[in-house]
């Protein structure tokens, strides 16, 4: 019922004017119809992200993990590798990842969040504008390291990547399964450390599988260059993912 | 996730939904398990912040929990999935994304004051 007015009881008197009957609906309340997303802002830049991204030829790879799993490590790795690469990396504070990755040659772009846990599609479309506008093929957005928040934001990226170092704990996917339900990979990173850490591999890929139902899976260390390529033939080749798709 | 935010994005949404002299008597919002929302901290959100502005002082918030929605390609079959099942029902194979992971402000209860 509505304090005010108390229309939701028809007959009761009312102490002020007001221009509606007393027809309506729902306890005197009229219902109305909106379906709009909180999203919706986001969703706007991620779309005009998607356009400016195709419009350059770029092929986008959000990667998403916990803080400490090697993303900073893989994409250097990779960068060093790979023609024509760039990255885009988030932090909370600092600029130490974005000087990491520019260590490979390729050009890189800090974005200071300065506090916030995860990087959105208006962020990053300010961030690329710094990155040549020639010479691009690929472009890396590490996000900040967080295993929760970067989920609900699309960038406007092509393909999700969500790693899992061997050293975080195998269910790790079951704990956080809202950020690995999207993914189009999945790496497991550092796996020279695989037997310090005592990591299961079949454990792991058995929640993996569970919580990331579409992604392809690559086992990998960036340290000793071990499962590089194949993850690295996956970037060269891989299409659009879920996110692209809209689903 | 990010609940006092998208709390304030719905309400941003339901204000430009009212017309002059109205205001909210119940706000629905729908949310699933892939918007990673907490209902209990969107409902305390919306007290925080419903309690200062008289066009939702009062109003009553319901959050509706929509399930994940999946399509079958083989069997065509639709079904709903949850976070640790995502397989169809029928033929074990994992289908299509057909249901959104949106937060959103389905709809609103008007009243005239």
């Amino acid at each position: 019922m509505c304090e005010e007015c108390g229309c939701s009881e028809a007959n009761r008197p009312h102490g002020h004017d007001h221009p509606h009957g007393h027809e309506h609906r729902q306890g005197g309340h009229e219902p109305r119809d909106v379906g709009e997303s909180a999203l919706a802002f986001n969703r706007r830049f991620a779309d005009r992200n998607r356009g400016f991204f195709a419009g350059r030829g770029w092929s986008v790879t959000n990667f998403l993990s916990s803080p400490g799993s090697g993303k900073t490590t893989l994409l250097a790795e990779l960068m060093r590798r790979m023609e024509k690469c760039a990255a885009v990396t988030g932090d909370l504070a600092t600029d130490n990842d974005a000087r990491r990755l520019r260590e490979s040659g390729a050009p890189a772009v800090q974005i200071g969040t300065a506090g916030a846990c995860h990087l959105d599609a208006h962020a990053v479309a300010h961030a690329v504008e710094e990155l040549p506008a020639a010479g691009i093929r690929h472009l890396f957005v590490e996000n900040v390291g967080n295993l929760v928040c970067p989920a609900g934001f699309d960038l406007g990226e092509n393909r999700r990547v969500v790693l899992l170092s061997v050293t975080e704990g195998e269910d790790k996917p079951e704990k956080y399964p809202v950020v690995f339900a999207k993914a189009d990979a999945v790496v497991v990173s550092k796996t020279d450390l695989a037997a310090a850490a005592d990591y299961d591999r079949e454990k792991a890929l058995a929640a993996i599988r569970a919580a990331a139902p579409k992604a392809e899976v690559f086992p990998l260390s960036a340290k000793t260059g071990e499962g590089l390529d194949a993850f690295q033939r996956w970037l060269e080749t891989a299409g659009d993912g879920q996110i692209a798709k809209g689903m | 996730m990010h609940e006092m935010g998208l709390m304030q994005s719905l309400l941003a949404s339901a204000a430009r939904a009212l017309r002059g002299g109205e205001r909210a008597a119940k706000l629905t919002v729908a949310v699933t398990p892939l918007a990673g929302v907490d209902a209990h901290a969107l409902s305390f959100a919306f007290s925080a912040l419903a309690a200062d502005d008289p066009r939702f002082a009062g109003a009553e918030l319901e959050v509706k929990q929509n399930p994940i929605r999946m399509r079958c390609g083989p069997c065509g079959r639709d079904y709903e999935a949850t976070l640790a099942a995502y397989a169809c029902p029928a033929c074990g194979r994992v289908g299509e994304w057909a249901g959104g992971d949106d937060v959103s402000l389905e709809a609103l209860e008007v009243c005239h004051v």
